[in-house]
């Protein structure tokens, strides 16, 4: 079925706030395309939690270490792990890092829902670069 | 107990919500609906551009998170309060309306494809692609979804005439006009006198312009729906387009008890009678079963099926073993379930009828259970992550901008614990389980008087039955999915 005919005014107003959105959608769309900042992407990480398989509620323990390009420890940085589910609508473990001193990260989880858990290691290197790599999964089982 | 005739009472200028202040005054207005569809497509347009260009982590993608947690649950929660709000803002058919002003369609949808069969097995598609492909942890996939639905409704809509995509195909509005039959607020007439007199029919042919009486000037309901003749919310949008049409002032959007026109045996516009309609019926027991399976695959034991499955089968395939559960979940168990129960009310009642047309006119009375569990699975995920659009928006503000321009995602904003959730979806699930109850009654007093008792009795067991699977449901350990088969 066809509406009737508008008037003139109204359809150069509809057509150019039309043209508006359509503009705001391409420079929001271009805009989310460029990535911001030189993420440390040469970088290598090692995860190791413990026990493997963790318990809802239980505790685990995430130890994590950053190589270079060369296979050498990065100096130590002020670093955070974020444990994110796969589904969305979960909060996130987020956990600050401690190192030991040589280059190795320990912290602390516990984990609040069984399923996986992408872990990813984020915050400032200590030459000041940005890093926000994942570090691997993590299965968490249903407590018993 | 029968459904009021529509428009045969009196509806009080506090009973019409039309005539409620700054609500009514809104619903009134002529762009309202434009308006609705407006902020919906906006939000639909950061789905899909965060979902193509944002993070893959689907927690930290408004794509994932506003399709997934909150378009759902608030889904589930309008329609629980009101109505059928999201139809009535769908962004799909804003589109499609701008795409008809340059092309007009000019087919009117064939015969034979009409009815709930086409978008039955759409809506059997969607949930089985759901499970298949992640797609909750899938920003990317969730925005080519939402995709899909704008092309798909542009498609279809500028071939064929009146709501084509809305009445026939949509799996969404499948679901939600069937869950809009549990909802509090109904389209109708106000005076049936007024309607008796009425030469135009406006409702639903249209309103045209007096000195051009080719030229519509306000389209009435693309759906179908005459209103001296709508029964109830099926196949209602709630576009309001007939309030805006009818010349008279006639119609109003008024309360009711929700559920109620299940047992409704009157015959509809644009539907027919319930009875009548084996695709309805179909729909409706689905709409229960698949709220049950849905929910299933939440939970722990879901993936000692699957390998138990896998293991019988001799297969590693998702699909095969994914077929397999939705063969047993949307066929086998309603079947056999709607079955017994049919061919038991049949025996007891010595009602007339065969199996078929018994389970068709009981199909109904599942609407209420299948709305308290969906109810249940989509607010459990609402409540609990209603604020992560807050650090997930901030999260993408960063991307977008390269500076926290809303300030540092707060991550640790969630929702509501997940046990503190629990009383509410059993809440749900007991008050659906009621509402089932009550809807298998009414039906067997409207259609064996004599014996209502006996012939209820078979649906208070399946009722019964499903309430009790539902609650194990709930009670079992939650499980965010994305282990991978087989995990």
């Amino acid at each position: 079925m066809e509406l009737g005919p508008r008037p003139d005014r109204t359809r150069t107003i509809r057509a150019r706030n039309r043209a508006l959105v359509l503009l705001l959608i391409g420079h929001v769309a271009s805009a989310a395309c460029a990535r911001h900042g030189a993420p440390a992407t040469e970088l290598v990480t090692r995860l190791n939690v413990v026990p493997s398989s963790p318990v809802v509620d239980g505790e685990a323990i995430a130890e994590f270490m950053i190589l270079d390009g060369a296979g050498k420890k990065v100096p130590p940085a002020s670093l955070r792990l974020e444990a994110h589910m796969t589904h969305p609508g979960m909060a996130p473990l987020v956990e600050p890092a401690s190192d030991d001193g040589q280059g190795s990260y320990r912290v602390r989880l516990r984990f609040t829902m069984a399923g996986a858990w992408v872990l990813y290691v984020k915050g400032t290197l200590a030459d000041r670069r940005a890093i926000d790599q994942r570090l691997g999964e993590v299965t968490v089982r249903p407590a018993s | 107990m029968r459904a009021e005739p529509s428009g045969a009472s009196h509806i009080a200028a506090h009973g019409d919500v039309l005539r409620w202040p700054v609500v009514g005054s809104f619903l009134r207005w002529r762009h309202a609906r434009s308006s609705m569809q407006l902020v919906l497509l906006c939000i639909a347009g950061a789905v899909v551009v965060h979902g193509l260009a944002g993070p893959d982590l689907a927690p930290a993608n408004l794509s994932t998170v506003l399709t997934w947690v909150h378009y759902r649950g608030l889904l589930v929660v309008a329609l629980l309060a009101a109505g059928n709000l999201f139809c009535a803002g769908c962004p799909f058919v804003l589109v499609r309306d701008w795409g008809r002003r340059t092309h007009a369609p000019s087919r009117t949808w064939p015969s034979r494809l009409r009815g709930k069969w086409i978008a039955i097995v759409l809506f059997v598609a969607v949930l089985f692609a759901y499970e298949l492909f992640d797609l909750w942890a899938l920003p990317s996939a969730t925005a080519y979804l939402v995709l899909a639905y704008f092309v798909a409704a542009l498609a279809v809509d500028l071939v064929f005439k009146g709501a084509t995509f809305c009445k026939h195909i949509c799996p969404i509005g499948q679901f939600n006009f069937v869950a809009s039959t549990v909802s509090p607020l109904e389209l109708r007439i106000k005076e049936s006198t007024t309607c008796q007199t009425c030469r135009t029919e406006d409702c639903i042919a249209g309103r045209r312009a007096p000195e051009a009486p080719l030229v519509l000037v306000q389209r009435g309901c693309e759906l179908g729906l005459f209103l001296p003749a709508k029964v109830g919310n099926l196949d209602c949008t709630f576009c309001l387009d007939c309030v805006q049409a009818c010349p008279h002032d006639n119609i109003a959007l008024t309360g009711r008890t929700p559920g109620i026109e299940l047992a409704d045996e009157r015959r509809r516009s644009g539907i027919g009678r319930l009875a009548r309609r084996p695709d309805l019926a179909v729909l409706s027991v689905l709409f229960a079963f698949a709220a049950m399976l849905n929910a299933f695959a939440m939970v722990s034991p879901v993936h000692r099926v699957e390998q138990w499955l896998s293991a019988m089968l001799g297969t590693t395939s998702e699909f095969v073993v994914l077929s397999c559960m939705f063969a047993f979940g949307l066929g086998a168990a309603p079947v056999v379930l709607v079955g017994l129960a049919a061919g038991s009310t049949r025996a007891t009642s010595g009602g007339a009828g065969s199996l078929i047309d018994v389970a068709t006119r009981y199909a109904y009375a599942f609407v209420p259970f299948g709305f308290g569990m969906w109810l249940a699975h989509y607010s459990f995920h609402f409540l609990t992550g209603a604020l992560t659009v807050v650090p997930v928006t901030q999260n993408a503000t960063v991307d977008l901008l390269g500076w926290p321009a809303l300030g540092e995602p707060l991550w640790r904003w969630a929702g509501m614990r997940p046990g503190a959730v629990f009383p509410i979806q059993l809440g749900c699930i007991v008050l659906g389980t009621i509402g089932s109850l009550a809807i298998a009654h009414l039906i067997s007093q409207r259609d064996s008087p004599e014996r209502a008792v006996r012939a209820t009795a078979p649906w208070v067991v399946a009722f019964v039955l499903l309430a009790a699977v539902a609650i194990w449901v709930l009670f079992q350990p939650m499980e965010m999915r994305g282990l991978g088969f087989g995990a």
